[in-house]
């Protein structure tokens, strides 16, 4: 066999090993992940969700100058079961998180600001609003690493 | 204005040693208005809540409970709240003055500026006897940094309730956190 030819073997041989390197890596990983969960998720979501699956509705306000966070905080929410049905933009900024309670529920509320990693709880009946509970969210929240796509 | 020209709601309930200290409040609210040249609607607010926020200070226990039989607050705390109901059913419709007054003893981190300005000035106000310079310092730098002397304001104020180990009203204790 020439030198061509010992190269050309050669070559094929290191990307057969690569390849077989790289599909195991991933495979080893892939099957790590809980079903219907995104491979970059990080750690798993606590489940605060009330037992019996009550539906809790929210509506979630942004009160700080930064653009995009109640959509982020919606995210949040929902990943640990509450049903958001509105977002928006509160006239006053506050530093840190509140969430009131509107219908009474104030261990509903305790969840939220939990599940917000934190936050002021506080009782503020409001039947006009139609939502078991508004979040104020406040200068001091940081939202939680998004998921990287490469 | 001088303490025997205020003139308050009808149900009001004030010593004149209590109306001299509503007009100092409400004086101090419309020099931080005038410094920070705001809109006439604002200003109005910040004013109105600081004439009425103490309208129901000397009234009794008993007259305060009649009025929100619902909250178990401790006595002290009622005025404020009582105030907030009686404006309400004689037609005051502006939730930020309302608002202001429900909270302006117990504080509440859901404070807008009206009421930030309510809780800072009850508390600068100059015919209080502690703490002068502090005060008087704070309250001549307030329209500089609203946001700065309210922190300073809740911390001031809280302190040493909480050193002292008082029990804080909810409201007051997320005030509190929400400062720091």
């Amino acid at each position: 066999m020439n030198r061509r030819a010992w190269l050309i073997t050669g070559g094929v041989l290191a990307l057969a090993i690569v390849t077989t390197g790289v599909v195991r890596y991933h495979s080893r990983w892939e099957t790590k992940l809980p079903a219907g969960k995104a491979s970059a998720s990080a750690a798993p979501v606590e489940e605060t969700r009330p037992a019996g699956g009550q539906r809790i509705t929210v509506e979630v306000l942004n009160a700080t100058r930064v653009r995009g966070l109640a959509r982020r905080a919606s995210i949040t929410l929902r990943d640990h079961g509450f049903d958001v049905v509105s977002t928006g933009t509160n006239p006053d900024q506050f530093d840190s998180t509140q969430v009131l309670a509107r219908t009474g529920h104030q261990e509903w509320a305790a969840l939220a600001a939990q599940a917000m990693g934190g936050g002021a709880v506080l009782m503020r009946p409001d039947s006009s609003r139609d939502v078991d509970l508004t979040v104020l969210i406040g200068a001091s929240w940081h939202p939680p690493a998004q998921p990287f796509y490469p | 204005m001088i303490a025997q020209e205020l003139v308050l709601p009808a149900w009001g309930i004030a010593s004149p040693k209590r109306r001299a200290h509503i007009v100092r409040v409400a004086a101090l609210a419309e020099q931080w208005a005038d410094a920070l040249g705001l809109c006439r609607a604002e200003r109005d607010a910040w004013r109105d809540a600081a004439l009425w926020h103490d309208a129901l200070r000397d009234a009794t226990e008993p007259e305060l409970r009649a009025i929100v039989p619902d909250l178990d607050w401790p006595a002290g705390e009622l005025h404020g709240p009582a105030a907030a109901v009686r404006l309400a059913a004689d037609g005051e419709a502006r939730a930020s003055v309302l608002d202001a007054i429900r909270w302006h003893t117990t504080g509440t981190p859901l404070f807008d500026r009206t009421g930030r300005i309510l809780f800072m000035a009850d508390y600068l106000e100059p015919g209080r006897a502690f703490d002068r310079e502090w005060r008087a310092e704070i309250a001549s730098h307030a329209p500089d940094d609203l946001d700065g002397a309210f922190r300073e304001v809740v911390r001031h104020r809280l302190t040493k309730r909480i050193e002292s180990g008082e029990r804080l009203h909810p409201e007051t204790a997320a005030l509190w956190e929400s400062v720091q």
